[in-house]
């Protein structure tokens, strides 16, 4: 048991929360979210929102069953079997794979593209493999510090482009049906959503001052849900719905607008550090998460995640297209597997 | 540890950043680039020179004008290295020119290069020239031809609000709107001076016609994009007024629109016999403001519809506010103008005649 050691604090753990539901929005989940609900965008934050209450109860039931244990024990004393164990690392290594290819794919595409993805990719494995071998103290730390800058750059990013903002163009809304806010939703739910899960590897005792600790989750998600509102406005209403349904960026795209002040300009390149920076504390988390729970050491998954680099998405538009087919499919059966764990621990209490 | 050494030192030699750097002096900084068709693409692209020779501090060099041609644009854009070494880089582009005779025949081709290219910021000004030699007249005031129509158009959108500045960005928003179509400000020569001299007027990707700079204003008083201008009543002699305010609301209502306008301004030249110090005459003079933007606003609408293009986007309004909308035919436009005059500058009185 290492509940003695690792000690994080409260803001820590939600500063983590925030960077993990925020990093895969600006890239895979804002250009699926305005594929499927166009200018129902917003509605469909808005009901991903209320099915995300779900999956943080679900969370919640698992992060306060034995708080001294972290997920890899609680599964040990819950099942026998070690399926449950390898199926989440799969799924989560799945998603790991196809979040790094999103940060490095655009870093490519936007700056460097003339620089093979390799370079990307061994420069921000380093920087993973170094920040797990610190621990997860180290992470939490610094994903504090990078979370506040976030939060900063994003407010500098929405208020820099109002000036440009038409907001007439969010309407119509609703002029079809709720079909497609619905399947909307369900992208955001499970491309930004699941992430949370992640953080079930620390024990709940490891965190100090922990009584209002949901409260606190709950409160940061909700946080990260007006941002997206905020981006998605934004993003519709500068660029319209059919040109922002023409980019694989739309939101970096949309940071082209910003003027402050009616003098600085051309900060976008400034301004989307902070996706890199949120989706660096994302990667190293889950391979926190996945070496913690196989006991297989971060090196080895981050080469694996350089090997499925080179040859599962051999190019963006493959990307997009097994993304939006499977990344969605490996999410549900992560929320199926702790469905399961849950059940599984209501039923060790009746035993009980 | 040895291994690790091993394995980091020449990663260190790889990861410097260096790879596949450019230098400032390798790139050929591209601000304006001019494209006509004939059989293929002929591009007239504006670079600016990156070494200063002979010129006093402060001086900046004259920009070099290089010609190429194509069959793509991104083929006639590379061809350029037949001529410089230097590779175009267009982060720094400021103006695209499309000529009039490309325009007619579709600007959906040229659309798709600028688009797709991320070294490009899309901010800069589209424009429709009627002369080849755009690029290669002599700029008065500025060091480079698009600088100089850079800055006039951002000064024309913040104090005269007679042509319609497109960015790349607005223009392909537009593009891709089906229910709002493109407007174009349209430069030529005259007297060795680029001019602004009418808006260029799209019906999908066509150009189908212009429109005057005069009309232009009131296109962007209907559509709410006006900043600060001039207008000047032809009542009698002449008052002209200065608009520092405009807002522009629509209420839609079945198949009618109602544009609603108020203005807010001050008088800035009269040249009539009128008793400022009554406050019926400030009235009078809003009344014939009123009536006679109202009245100008409806022509341009009749003149437009004779184009059968909607460069006002009412189907873009209609779409938006009315979810029963069926399409522009037999609509009712309704405009409302409310004028407020608030100062007459220095001047309590009208100058009288000696």
């Amino acid at each position: 048991m290492n509940y003695m050691k690792d000690k994080i604090d409260k803001l820590e753990f939600c500063s983590m929360v925030f960077m993990l539901i925020m990093s895969p929005f600006l890239g895979m989940g804002i250009y699926n979210l305005l594929k499927f609900s166009n200018n129902d965008a917003v509605i469909s934050i808005f009901i991903s929102y209320i099915l995300n209450i779900i999956i943080f109860l679900i969370f919640k039931y698992i992060f306060d069953y034995k708080p001294k244990l972290d997920l890899n024990e609680k599964l040990n004393t819950l099942f026998k079997t070690k399926y449950i164990k390898i199926s989440l690392a799969l799924l989560f290594f799945i998603n790991l794979t196809a979040l790094s290819y999103n940060i490095n794919s655009f870093i490519i595409s936007q700056f460097l593209s003339e620089t093979p993805i390799i370079f990307i990719v061994i420069i921000l494995s380093i920087l993973i493999i170094y920040i797990n071998k610190k621990g997860i103290q180290i992470i939490s730390r610094v994903s504090t510090f990078l979370a506040l800058l976030s939060i900063i750059l994003i407010l500098i990013a929405i208020f820099g482009s109002y000036s440009t903002f038409d907001l007439t163009n969010i309407l119509p809304i609703l002029k079809d049906n709720i079909k497609s806010p619905l399947l909307g939703s369900f992208y955001t739910l499970t491309i930004n959503s699941i992430y949370i899960f992640v953080l079930l590897i620390i024990p709940k005792e490891n965190i100090n001052n922990n009584q209002k600790l949901n409260k606190y989750i709950f409160i940061t998600s909700s946080i990260v849900f007006l941002i997206f509102i905020a981006i998605t406005t934004y993003t519709i209403s500068v660029l319209g719905i059919n040109l922002a349904l023409m980019y694989h960026y739309p939101a970096y795209i949309t940071m082209k607008e910003i003027t402050i002040f009616g003098f600085i300009d051309k900060i976008e390149n400034f301004i989307i550090i902070h996706w890199i920076f949120e989706m660096f504390i994302t990667l190293s988390l889950i391979v926190y998460f996945i070496s913690k729970l196989t006991n297989i050491k971060p090196i080895i998954i981050i080469t694996f995640n350089i090997l499925f680099h080179i040859t599962i998405f051999t190019n963006s538009t493959k990307f997009n297209y097994l993304v939006t087919k499977y990344i969605p499919i490996s999410s549900v059966l992560i929320i199926i597997i702790m469905l399961i764990i849950s059940i599984k621990i209501k039923k060790s209490y009746k035993t009980l | 540890m040895k291994i690790k050494l091993i394995i980091l030192i020449p990663l260190l030699l790889f990861l410097t950043g260096c790879y596949n750097y450019r230098e400032l002096n390798d790139l050929g900084i591209t601000t304006a680039i001019y494209i006509k068709k004939d059989k293929l693409y002929e591009l007239t692209i504006e670079v600016l020179k990156t070494e200063k020779e002979d010129s006093k501090e402060g001086d900046m060099p004259k920009p070099v004008i290089f010609k190429s041609s194509g069959t793509t644009i991104q083929e006639a854009l590379r061809n350029t290295i037949l001529k410089s070494p230097k590779r175009l880089y267009a982060h720094h582009m400021q103006v695209l020119i499309i000529d009039e005779n490309l325009a007619k025949e579709g600007i959906s081709d040229i659309l798709d290069l600028f688009f797709r290219d991320p070294e490009s910021r899309k901010q800069f000004f589209v424009v429709v020239s009627k002369d080849d030699e755009i690029l290669e007249t002599d700029s008065n005031l500025t060091d480079t031809n698009s600088k100089s129509m850079y800055e006039r158009i951002i000064a024309n959108k913040n104090f005269l609000g007679n042509i319609v500045p497109v960015t790349f960005t607005n223009l392909l928003s537009k593009y891709l709107n089906p229910n709002i179509e493109i407007v174009l400000p349209s430069i030529n020569i005259k007297d060795d001076e680029i001019v602004f001299n009418e808006s260029a007027i799209f019906k999908k990707d066509k150009l189908i016609g212009y429109i005057s700079n005069e009309d232009t204003i009131y296109l962007n008083l209907i559509c709410g994009k006006i900043k600060d201008t001039v207008i000047t009543s032809k009542d009698k002699n002449y008052i002209t007024v200065e608009i520092n305010e405009a807002k522009t609301k629509y209420k839609v209502e079945d198949n009618k629109i109602e544009i609603k306008l108020s203005l807010i301004g001050n008088i800035s030249e009269i040249n009539e016999q009128i008793d400022l110090i009554n406050p019926n005459s400030i009235n009078h003079i809003e009344n014939i403001f009123e009536e006679e933007i109202k009245n100008n606003i409806n022509n341009l609408i009749r003149k437009i519809s004779d184009y059968d293009t909607d460069i006002f986007g009412f189907q873009d309004i209609f779409y938006k506010y009315n979810k029963n909308f069926n399409g522009l035919k037999n609509i009712t436009i309704n405009i409302s103008v409310n004028m407020k005059l608030k100062y007459k500058g220095n001047g309590a009185y009208e100058l009288y005649e000696r």
